[in-house]
């Protein structure tokens, strides 16, 4: 008989949304095997923290922060100069693709590929807004940033994102 | 609206990607990962409860005990052989490839560095070291950390934090949170590839390399030796050229040979 309320929780949150932290974390970092080891990281550190969890945020836009920190802090550890570069700019391995996202489709490898040339918090962004499909607010919430820089940021990262697909050679067929 | 069009078509790719499949499969292995995680927390958790005072009686000791002997050890025995006229100490990179060794099965033999020092040596594990069936699981790779400077060291509660995560082990100096300059990391067999990257050589050695220019450039490295890999991350902090970079390969390789 299960007796932990909180584990209990915990069970239920991964039962509702292992799949959106794990498709996060996967499209951030783009290794499929890290991308589970960190998901499971993040139930296990909402456990940790859980009765610091006041309700303020709704429970998936805490995991979603912590999958955030996770991520961060995996990049940041495995290589610290490497979290730099992608900060700003591209990085070495960006032409991997996980072979989840080629299964999707040749257009959506391409688009993962200039997705990956494209700065971490512009992939964030267009990340929950545009695939998650999450509100301004919430999007503002999990990033800790203000609605007018998720707008901003939302409109740049397109932008760039776009370009990047020219570079890629991509145009649309409606063209 | 040609525009609207375009947008529309990068809506439904980008949503497509909702349809990323976890197999079944996958999904039980996560969840009796995390499952496991938390009853080891929990199981910690209150090991700790109890533990706690008497670990700190405990620690306090330890300190005394040890305090005494560094004293012995490093400011007594030191004097005793500085007045001797005799340094028997090993170099530090030869400790490096001792240590490697031990834990890690291969010595790859590190150069010194004019400006950045060793800040340290860690031993990486995969993230599920120690998680359901994995508790045997042996080390990755082993990472060599040169840093900028060493004045930062890491507070007990961000080293605690740090080995939380049960991925890497410190086998050699301390950490910091001054900013890495080289990193090293030494795989088994070799490397791997690194995309995109050409292939150049140094002392009649083939290697892979890129140079990413960045606010901070970097370059990229990777090259094989007979037993292991090395793959070297090299950030330019201080207007240092691509030549600079070459040199201390070329170190690196001769040392290695």
């Amino acid at each position: 008989m299960e007796s932990n309320p909180n584990k209990l929780k915990i069970q239920n949150w991964y039962g509702l949304y292992h799949k959106e932290i794990f498709h996060f974390i996967l499209i951030m970092i783009g290794d499929e095997e890290q991308a589970k080891d960190l998901t499971q990281d993040t139930f296990i550190k909402a456990f940790e923290h859980i009765d610091n969890f006041q309700g303020v945020t709704s429970d998936k836009n805490w995991l979603y922060k912590i999958a955030r920190n996770v991520t961060i802090d995996y990049i940041r550890k495995k290589k610290p100069i490497r979290f730099m570069v992608e900060s700003f700019t591209t990085l070495a391995s960006r032409d991997n693709c996980p072979e989840k996202i080629t299964q999707l489709g040749e257009m959506e490898e391409q688009l993962y590929k200039a997705m990956k040339r494209i700065k971490r918090s512009y992939q964030e962004v267009i990340f929950l807004r545009k695939i998650k499909e999450l509100s301004i607010e919430e999007t503002a919430e999990i990033l800790d940033w203000n609605k007018t820089k998720v707008k901003n940021q939302l409109f740049r990262g397109l932008t760039a994102l776009k370009r990047e697909m020219v570079k890629e050679g991509y145009e649309y067929e409606g063209k | 609206m040609k525009g609207n069009e375009h947008y529309s078509e990068y809506d439904r790719l980008f949503k497509s990607y909702n349809s990323i499949e976890i197999s079944e499969h996958e999904e039980k292995e996560m969840y009796e990962n995390i499952t496991y995680g938390i009853d080891k927390l929990s199981k910690k958790k209150s090991t700790f409860k109890f533990l706690s005072p008497v670990l700190s009686t405990a620690v306090v000791a330890i300190i005394l005990f040890f305090g005494g002997y560094s004293i012995y050890n490093h400011i007594i025995l030191d004097s005793i052989e500085l007045n001797n006229g005799s340094n028997n100490a090993t170099s530090d990179t030869e400790l490096i490839r001792q240590k490697i060794n031990e834990e890690f099965g291969v010595s790859p033999l590190i150069p010194e560095h004019d400006e950045y020092t060793i800040g340290n040596v860690t031993v990486n594990y995969s993230i599920l070291n120690g998680v359901g069936d994995s508790n045997d699981e042996k080390p990755r790779s082993v990472e060599i950390h040169y840093l900028v400077s060493t004045n930062n060291m890491l507070d007990q509660n961000l080293i605690d934090e740090w080995g939380s995560a049960g991925t890497q082990e410190i086998i050699f100096g301390d950490l910091y949170l001054d900013e890495v300059a080289i990193s090293i990391e030494v795989f088994k067999g070799g490397y791997g590839e690194i995309q995109g990257a050409e292939t150049i050589e140094i002392n009649g050695q083939p290697i892979q390399y890129q140079f990413v220019e960045s606010d901070i450039d970097v370059a990229i490295v990777g090259i094989n030796f007979d037993d292991f890999g090395l793959m070297i991350q090299y950030n330019l902090y201080h207007g240092e050229t691509e030549e600079d970079i070459k040199s201390f390969i070329s170190k690196l390789i001769e040392k290695n040979d």
